[in-house]
This record gives C-alpha cells, structure tokens and sequence, in this order.
C-alpha cells in the first residue's frame, strides 16, 4: 500500500490472439541510412528553411519533424528543395502543397520511409500493419514519430500494441537495434510479441526488432 | 555511463521522437535517482509527444515495481499520459 493508493502488479494478459505469421524478418542496411546522414548534414549545417518547411512549422510541428517531413514530401515528388547555403535561393519548382493537415503530412512522410526500406522491410511493415487490424488495433493519434497503432479504453486513453520505426537512428548511446528501422509489438502491459515469427514473452522479444 | 547517454538522448528535444522513446524504453532497467528525476521531467512536459510520454509511464512504472516504491507526489505531478501508462503496467487502483 502506498498512501490511498494500492499497487497490484504488473498485468498479465492471458488472452489468445490470433498472430499472422510470416517469415522472421532479417537485419538490412540499406540507403536510407546513408541518405538520412547526408540530409542531417544539409539540414545541421546552416539550412534556409523553405516555404514548405516553414509552413509545416507553422501547424506546430517541432523543426524535427517538420525537416522530416519535407524529406518525406521531397523524396515523393522526386525533388530535393533545401539549401544550406543562405545565399542560394531555395528553388522549390513544384506547386507547394495546401498544408492544413499535419496528421497527413506526417502520415506521407512515414510511406516515404517505408519506400526507402528494402522490399522484405516494405513486405514486413504491411505484415504488421495488416497484424494490427486484424487485432481490432487503431493508429495512434500522433502526428510525429513512429507509427503507433493501439487500442482505447471506455475514458479515451490510447494504449499502444505495435510501433513502427522505419528510420535507423544515428545517435550514439542507444541499443544497437535502435540503429536499424525497427518496431515493437505486445498484446499488452507487460506481454510482448514479435507478430513476424508468432513467439511471445518479455521486453526482449517484442522491443527494438529490425524490420 | 551508458544511462547518462540515454538520458541525454530522452531529454534532448530535437532528437527523433523515435530515438526519444527507444531511451524512454530503455532506461526502464536502471534504478538511479538521475533516471527516475529524467523520466519524472520528461513525463510532465505537455509538449513532448503521447507516444514518449507513454514510454515514460512505462519505464517509471516498471523500476517503482522493481524497487516497491511509489511517489505519490511525483506521480501527481505528471501528465495524463504518463499517469495512464504507470497506471496500466502498475494497476494502481485509486
């Protein structure tokens, strides 16, 4: 007992979901990593926002993720529209998109990832995707980061059951699982599952798994 | 030395929300004050993303289990999100 509040315990779900199963997805370097270094590098030396940018900002979008989703945009358009150097006039030539909705601007930019991803990560991504509906699971309401999908209770809370990390990270300091697109899945609170092999169990099986 | 790495990664708010919550989730397995204090900051920090802050939740509801502790006062103080997440993995009953 802690003051008027009770302690019970980690929850263990004891439900049986019906898993899809598919091949073990394996570990895949691809350019993606190579392509993000080279953007942070545009981006971190002394980036002239564009109007896109700009205006992605402006819905309240963190710089982050506002550099990321212009990526995204720029990568499906086929075009690149920033510069580092002040000097140079951004030439963003194509027709700039009517940005009202952060939630798809976020959504276009995730498909973009995914793209970059080899095709057993594309295939894998879809896997759980499909995973996830066939669980009566939800996509998060975020508007940033991964692509969450969970559930809600009867109050609105959102519980998360799948992540989806399509971009490696570059930070030093993190799992090594964390440094390849990734995700992670559990059928809830405590009960982790890897929906591409069907085992379950801890944190270990069901965290930082590659795509 | 590997802690102080990822707090600084969870703390860092142009890191990726993505990198931001694998810390979240990672720092679930130590106990120090400096990880608690991290996690407890992050947690009540209304701009930080559902999705970290629930990460959050998570991993300060796992080392209060693993140590029986519970800081009521700390736990007031967070945002609903987080409150949720510890909820759920602790099954804090009000």
């Amino acid at each position: 007992m802690f003051g008027t509040w009770t302690v019970v315990g980690i929850r263990h779900l004891t439900h049986n979901q019906v898993v899809a199963g598919s091949s073990p997805g394996g570990m895949y370097f691809n350019g993606v990593d190579n392509m993000n270094a080279g953007w942070n590098t545009m981006i971190y030396g002394n980036p002239t926002p564009t109007m896109l940018n700009q205006t992605i900002r402006a819905t309240g979008v963190s710089e982050e993720n506002a550099n990321l989703m212009e990526f995204g945009i720029n990568v499906m358009v086929g075009g690149m529209a920033y510069s580092t150097t002040p000097a140079v006039t951004t030439a963003f030539s194509m027709p700039v998109r009517q940005i009202d909705d952060a939630a798809q601007l976020w959504e276009d930019s995730f498909k973009a990832l995914v793209k970059q991803l080899p095709e057993t990560g594309q295939q894998n991504v879809q896997t759980l995707q499909n995973w996830a509906r066939s669980n009566g699971f939800v996509k998060g309401p975020n508007t940033s980061g991964p692509q969450v999908w969970g559930v809600y209770d009867d109050a609105g809370n959102f519980s998360w059951r799948l992540k989806i990390k399509p971009q490696g990270s570059t930070r030093t300091g993190l799992e090594a699982g964390s440094q390849v697109p990734r995700f992670d899945a559990r059928l809830g609170p405590g009960y982790y599952i890897n929906p591409l092999t069907g085992q379950n169990g801890g944190r270990a099986v069901g965290t930082h798994i590659p795509l | 030395m590997k802690e102080k790495k990822l707090i600084e990664i969870l703390l860092d708010n142009s890191a990726l929300d993505s990198d931001r919550d694998d810390a979240a989730m990672d720092l679930s397995i130590f106990d120090s004050d400096e990880v608690i204090d991290a996690l407890i900051k992050v947690g009540k920090d209304t701009s930080v993303s559902n999705v970290i802050l629930y990460s959050v939740g998570e991993s300060i509801a796992q080392i209060w289990l693993r140590n029986e502790n519970f800081e009521y006062n700390s736990y007031q103080d967070l945002c609903s999100t987080t409150k949720f997440a510890i909820s759920e993995n602790m099954d804090v009953i009000e």
